[in-house]
């Protein structure tokens, strides 16, 4: 344990930052693009029209 | 190739949300039909503000699983927490710091994301609807 340096985390930490700041979005993005692709296409499996919820379906 | 990982992290959330929407009860849209609603707006007003509500819970856990998953994003390049923390391994030679560091960070990120979402879904809960809770 005595070898451990957290000074080293200190010092790095606007890439630590950068890095969640990063993480962060990409989630928001994905949960965005996830929640409007899942609602279209669930209106598509439920609007009834055949070729569509063939497409959603497959 | 390139996508891949975007479409991990999608696919997910849009599944969520998909078997969310078509398992509302269909009494519902009956019901709405029976007020003289068009389909437009008995999804616009009856069928997906409650169907929102009802996925809140598992978009809660969904969101914690595409944040984990988010550090598929460093193998297209992307210096997102687990890159930045493997940059730093590299070059300082510190490894377990610097992997010690995103796990704590992570961590943080979930507890506070689930404890957000638990004050979200008791607000948007829906008497009888979603599980009991207090």
């Amino acid at each position: 344990m005595e070898n451990f340096d957290f000074e080293v985390i200190w010092s790095a930490h606007p890439f630590l930052w950068q890095g969640l700041q990063l993480s962060l979005w990409l989630t928001f993005l994905a949960m965005i693009g996830g929640i409007v692709l899942g609602t279209l296409l669930a209106l598509a499996r439920l609007s009834g029209i055949k070729p569509l919820a063939f497409v959603d379906a497959t | 190739m390139q996508e891949r990982p975007f479409l991990e992290m999608w696919n997910g959330s849009v599944n969520v949300v998909r078997t969310g929407i078509e398992t509302v009860p269909s009494g519902l849209k009956e019901a709405a039909k029976s007020q003289g609603l068009s389909i437009s707006q008995s999804y616009r007003y009856v069928l997906l503000p409650i169907s929102f509500r009802m996925i809140v819970p598992p978009l809660a856990s969904e969101f914690l699983t595409v944040f984990k998953n988010s550090s598929l994003a460093l193998t297209i390049g992307l210096l997102e927490l687990t890159a930045q923390n493997r940059q730093i391994a590299e070059y300082t030679f510190q490894g377990f710091e610097a992997f010690t560091a995103a796990t704590v960070l992570y961590v943080c990120i979930a507890l506070v994301a689930t404890i957000l979402m638990q004050i979200l879904e008791k607000y948007t809960r829906i008497p009888g609807y979603v599980g009991t809770g207090n």
